[in-house]
């Protein structure tokens, strides 16, 4: 394809097959050739070989020799370069793969005023101690700005021995280089840098001492990480003073509850009893990180004193802390006359409260508002305490019908397994909200082995309306049920004694699982003596999932004597007939039996997706009748679409003789589209099966286009599929089937029908390399490296009479996979009377 | 936990509702002791930027003060914007942000200048003391997020990210699988665009009106080009992660919150191998797994014990059930949360902290597209397990004078 195309499958092939020895090799010569391009590399020229560096590069990471090999040529190279670009590229390289040994060039770069921030991004990164103490070396040798760079890399890297040299700068008239400097304090951290830094700030100029105050922090909180809290303290408590910015209070305010703990809870309480806004409200916040129930008593006894807005921040903070000591005043508060401060207790109820809550939180949930409703069943759920289930289960019977359809409901929210029983029991309740709510929660919860008991709910209910609800909580407990017998099993065994106006919905639900039993079941239901049930097992028949039950619906529609089942089986049929293999014979059968304009408009519709000569003739035949032209012709039109792959003579005579008869316009403009694309792109090969992606580790696609895979073996067990995707009007994109890979190969395989014997001629096109076989012989080869266009290859070969079997292979190197094929006379001109088959 | 280590929807309920002070979906947005009108400064006003300073122009506690854009004919636009709405010509343009950082007077800052640029302002501003909303993708890289966070939790600061789709667009999604309808979920797909590359643009003159050296800031040194400064920054590393982080924070975001997952991270990441997985492959402790790109529903798709959402067959679409799922305070979607917290100081709903999450899930799978290799993730200590090269892009050293905090 491109000279570039060409060097990447020599790098990849590079990536797979080099040893310690192969950096001598011949092939990294081509490596060398594309640095050699990056030598001199400026934006906007070809990016094809940085492109190829790179992806070495990041491939090249966890192969030794490999990484070794083109960091020293990168190494190289950087010396050699001549422009700004190049030499950034490089750079970015050995950020990602360099070691120890490419410090030293990098080290050059740290002065260069153009790429010093290139040779930090390296080295910033680079394990080896010898890149920071390069930075370090570096670091009196810059101007100023540079010097910024270099102090920052360092203070990332937390570069302890540079410690005295950050003491130093943090004296710099430079503005930028002292705060440099004392963010690198920082970031070190310890008892040196706080000293370094407290002594700096009294004479520090006013943003100076601002970083050095964020740094001091930075420093406190590396002193709790460690232990040394009264250090941290220290530093907080000067922070928190009046007088102090708002953030920095804030700051010292937080760390000393860090630092602190319990201790500090009382500064807390103070600050929200104060008069300062930003630190009233933020202290409520900082109340998570006090731990302990001493901590909890503090903030519940200032609940009181406080506005309701207030109380509701704090309820919510209480709720956070997770401490059970909160519990009784949550619960108090969920009396409040203020709504937000009810519905902030409601909620860190469910954090604090245990089984002694799940009264007053089902009461609320039922008889709240709708705010009040949500939270509290929200927090029914998620109460912790092992003895929370079984008071649920002691209040499933008591209270108001309200209440006990909440606590029924926080069960199932809950996943309370063992309520089934009760469930059971609360399905045959007087109250119809308490009924429905336990059936829903039988759906959440019920097993298997809950299944008999649930259907012998749904055949006698409390009440028959309820059955609606059971089949719904059936249907989801077969979800979780993953065997189809054992779904059927119970509802088939209480199918016959089951209760005339039970066994519909039996019979419905036995169209979920669908087993062999299941169908035997609803045949027999089909004579049953009432015409409910057999509507029921009609529709049921319907809407089965696979084409079992065929003949079953083609009976219906020909022999009952009652329309609406007629229709229904005429449906369901016409459904079928789109999954089967044959669909065509089923189509004639449906059409003779549909007696309505509209059944036939059924039957025409489903004739659509079909794709066969036979189809688009029983199609044709209703063009004539004005009351189904549209419908017909639009089925004839999807199916030419489709049959134009295979059978391309018979596909365009249809399609003209569309365009010359038919009245809609939309119609007969889609028919001679299909004929105008046909005769742009007539006689490519668009009916394939194909078998892939076969590919071999280590194997770049050169020898994949050797390796004989299963395919090429006569005799092997080959996985076909039909190629359905990325089949376009001549050419086929296998990346679409394969995905987009490198170094791969498929098969495809297609079978060609010639009326007589005589020679013709493939027009091949292929991305990248292509290999022929013409009734298992091989005819044209072609390792090569290319993307596609239509007739790259012109292959003669000769077709027997009768069907001839056509094999290629494609091998994608990189870059697309795609191919084109086409049969055409030996000099080139249209080849009429073939028929191609893809099985 | 359920048996086989999966989240179950009571897990879910016991620790996710309690896990932060959040939660008030309805309390008053007027909180005691709240300040007069706030006022804000919007940092970075090309198309984005306006779009979101529009938003919060709508807002009665808000009093937009400045505008400020390295590239003259956006701030123009934004202070034109500004002084419409209050029919003043009181608002100041600035070309650099640390002009706006200093002045006392500014309370909180809208940032939505590209993705390279979100750390350092941010951080900068939380240390003078202002809180932040920052348009999303709100990091570059790993590192830059663990900073932020901690920036605002030393200073006490409310920093929202601006993903308004995570509840806006996806709750229907949120309400129906933490609502329990497909079972314990086990499986997302999200559909977002792919990562960012190198970016080789030719060079073009720069114009008087672009201030190029600040905005590249951070970022290695190249030529100017139109494209960069007109929204066309997204496919290139040094000023984005691409589809995975800009189209990435909403879709992971969602997924990660309708999940439960919000608040921790994958412990592996796989790239796409053409064998196993096919996909880019995220997996949790607990054995949930998101995928990059597939499904069917769009942008998310879950599967679950039970079932899918949403259905294959949309005659079959359910309503959601009408659950608590703690949200947006306050009124006015993401940006009235913000303000909500800005007088109540709590958590707003994309805190920093999960917007953090969300990025770094994001870049997270970037670097295992670009290394084309699987990585090992703690999410606790927030590590590349075993291979420092990958770890080498946690991080990227920043063009001086620039740095973090």
């Amino acid at each position: 394809m491109k000279r570039w195309m060409g060097i990447s499958l020599f790098v990849i092939a590079l990536a797979t097959a080099i040893s310690a020895v192969a950096a001598e090799s011949d092939s990294m010569a081509k490596l060398d050739e594309a640095l050699k391009a990056v030598e001199t590399f400026e934006h906007g020229k070809d990016s094809g070989p940085l492109n190829l560096v790179e992806k070495l590069v990041f491939e090249s990471a966890k192969d030794a020799a490999l990484r070794g090999a083109v960091e020293q040529r990168i190494i190289r190279t950087l010396g050699s370069a001549s422009t700004r670009d190049g030499k950034i590229f490089l750079c970015r390289q050995l950020r990602t793969i360099g070691t120890g040994r490419c410090v030293p060039q990098l080290e050059n770069l740290l002065t260069d005023p153009e790429l010093s921030h290139m040779a930090r991004y390296a080295l910033g990164r680079i394990e080896d101690p010898a890149a920071a103490a390069a930075l370090r070396r570096a670091l009196n040798k810059t101007s100023v700005k540079l010097q910024v760079g270099i102090i920052n890399t360092l203070a990332n890297r937390r570069y302890r021995q540079a410690l005295p040299d950050f003491t130093i700068l943090l004296r710099s008239p430079d503005s930028g280089v002292a705060e440099g400097a004392a963010r690198a304090l920082g970031r070190i951290g310890g008892a040196e840098a706080v000293k370094a830094l407290e002594s700096a700030r009294r004479r520090a100029s006013k943003t100076l001492a601002h970083r050095i105050d964020g740094a001091l922090l930075i420093c406190a909180e590396q002193f709790i990480a460690g232990g040394q809290k009264s250090e941290a303290a220290r530093i907080y408590q000067k922070f928190y003073a009046p007088g102090q910015a708002k953030h920095f209070r804030l700051a010292g305010l937080r760390g000393l509850m860090a630092a602190r703990g319990a201790q500090a809870a009382p500064l807390l309480v103070q600050a929200i009893k104060g008069t300062d806004p930003d630190l009233r409200r933020s202290a409520i916040e900082f109340m998570t990180i006090v731990k302990g129930r001493d901590a909890t008593k503090t903030f519940v006894a200032l609940l009181p004193s406080l506005p309701p807005d207030a109380q509701a921040l704090v309820l919510r903070a209480l709720g956070a802390r997770g401490d059970s000591a909160a519990a009784r005043a949550v619960s108090a508060a969920t009396k409040s006359e203020h709504e937000a401060v009810r519905v902030a207790a409601l909620d860190a109820l469910g954090g604090v409260g245990d089984a002694s809550a799940v009264t007053l939180l089902a009461l609320r949930a039922a008889t709240g508002g709708d705010n009040e409703k949500k939270v509290a069943r929200a927090s029914l759920a998620r109460l912790a305490g092992d003895d929370v289930d079984a008071a649920l289960l002691r209040s499933i019977g008591m209270g108001h019908s309200k209440m006990r359809v909440e606590v029924i409901r926080a069960l199932a929210d809950r996943r309370t397994t063992q309520a089934v029983d009760k469930l059971f029991r609360a399905a045959g309740d007087d109250d119809e909200t308490v009924r429905r709510e336990a059936i829903r929660a039988l759906g959440t919860l019920a097993s298997e082995s809950d299944l008999r008991a649930l259907v012998a709910l749904a055949v006698r209910p409390k009440d028959a309306k309820d059955r609606s609800a059971i089949e719904q909580a059936i249907a989801a407990t077969f979800k979780r049920i993953e065997d189809k017998n054992s779904q059927a099993t119970p509802v088939l065994a209480a199918l016959s004694a089951a209760p005339t106006d039970a066994k519909p919905m039996l019979l419905r639900l036995l169209g979920r699982p669908a087993t062999p039993k299941a169908l035997e079941a609803i045949r027999a239901a089909l004579k049953d003596a009432n015409a409910q049930v057999r509507g029921a097992a009609v529709r049921t028949l319907s809407e089965w999932p696979d084409a079992g039950p065929a003949d079953d619906l083609l009976a219906v529609a020909r022999s009952s004597s009652n329309q609406t089942h007629k229709v229904l089986a005429l449906r369901g049929y016409v459904r079928m007939a789109g999954m089967s293999k044959d669909p065509t014979a089923m189509y004639v059968r449906a059409m003779e039996l549909a007696e309505r304009p509209d059944d036939k408009k059924l039957v025409l519709g489903g004739l659509g997706s079909a794709s066969s000569a036979e189809a688009l003739t029983l199609v044709e035949r209703y063009i004539k009748d004005e009351r189904l032209q549209t419908e017909a012709a639009s089925a004839a039109v999807q199916i030419a679409g489709r049959l134009r792959q295979n059978d391309a003579t018979r596909a365009r005579t249809a399609m003209k003789n569309m365009v010359a008869t038919v009245n809609d316009a939309r119609v007969r403009r889609q028919a001679q589209d299909i004929i105008n694309e046909m005769e742009q792109y007539e006689g490519y090969i668009l009916a394939w099966v194909a078998s892939g992606p076969y590919t071999e580790k280590g194997k770049q696609g050169s020898d994949i286009f050797k390796t004989v895979f299963d395919p090429e073996k006569p005799g092997a067990n080959v996985k076909w599929k039909q190629l359905t995707q990325g089949v376009g009007s001549w050419d086929v994109n296998l990346e679409s089937t394969f995905g987009g890979k490198d170094h791969v190969a498929a098969y495809v395989r297609t079978r060609i029908w010639s009326p007589t014997d005589q020679d013709a001629r493939l027009e091949l096109g292929s991305d990248d390399s292509i290999k022929v076989w013409m009734n298992g012989n091989v005819i044209h080869e072609n390792n090569t490296n290319r993307g596609m266009s239509p007739r790259q290859d012109l292959v003669n070969a000769r077709l027997r009479k009768g069907w001839n079997d056509l094999l290629l292979k494609v091998i994608d190197n990189s870059g697309g996979w795609a191919f084109c094929c086409r049969v055409r006379k030996p000099d080139g001109s249209a080849l009429d009377g073939l028929k191609i088959e893809a099985k | 936990m359920a048996r086989d280590g999966s989240i179950t929807r009571r897990d879910f309920l016991r620790k996710g509702a309690a896990a932060t002070i959040a939660a008030p979906l309805f309390i008053n947005s007027r909180a005691f002791g709240a300040n007069d009108r706030i006022t804000l400064a919007g940092i970075g006003m090309g198309g984005q930027g306006r779009g979101d300073l529009g938003g919060a122009l709508g807002h009665k506690e808000i009093q937009a003060v400045a505008v400020c854009d390295v590239v003259a004919a956006h701030r123009d636009q934004a202070k034109r914007m500004v002084d419409s709405r209050y029919g003043n010509s009181d608002c100041k343009p600035y070309n650099d942000y640390r002009e706006i950082i200093a002045r006392d007077d500014i309370d909180a800052v809208l940032i939505g200048t590209p993705d390279h640029w979100h750390a350092i302002i941010s951080i900068e501003a939380m240390t003078h003391g202002k809180d932040v909303y920052c348009e999303k993708p709100e990091t570059l890289t790993v590192r830059e997020g663990r900073a932020m966070t901690e920036t605002a939790r030393r200073y006490g600061r409310v920093f929202s990210g601006g993903s308004q789709r995570v509840w806006g667009d996806y709750n229907w999604f949120h309400r129906m699988v933490r609502g329990g309808r497909i079972g314990e979920v086990r499986e997302a797909w999200v559909g977002v665009g792919g990562p960012s590359g190198p970016c080789y643009l030719p060079a073009v003159p720069t114009p008087a009106e672009v201030d190029w050296d600040l905005w590249l800031g951070p970022s290695p040194w190249r030529p100017y080009h139109p494209n960069l400064i007109r929204g066309g920054f997204r496919p290139y590393r040094d000023y984005s992660g691409g589809g995975m982080t800009d189209w990435g924070c909403h879709g992971f975001g969602g997924a990660l919150f309708t999940c439960n997952l919000h608040k921790t991270g994958p412990v592996r990441i796989i790239p796409p191998d053409g064998k196993d997985y096919q996909r880019l492959t995220y997996v949790f402790a607990n054995g949930v797994r998101i995928y990059h790109g597939g499904g069917w529903g769009g942008i998310l798709s879950f599967r679950g014990a039970d079932g899918e959402v949403p259905a294959r067959d949309k005659s079959k679409r359910q309503t959601p059930p009408d659950i608590y799922v703690p949200n947006y305070r306050g009124r006015g979607g993401i940006f009235g949360d913000f303000v909500h917290c800005l007088k109540t100081r709590e958590r707003p709903f994309r805190d920093i902290e999960i917007a953090h999450r969300t990025a770094t899930h994001c870049h997270l799978g970037n670097i295992a597209y670009w290394l084309k290799r699987p990585l090992k993730w703690d999410p606790v200590k927030e590590e590349i397990i075993g291979d420092p090269e990958a770890s080498r892009w946690l991080d990227r050293p920043k063009r001086e004078p620039w740095s973090l905090s």
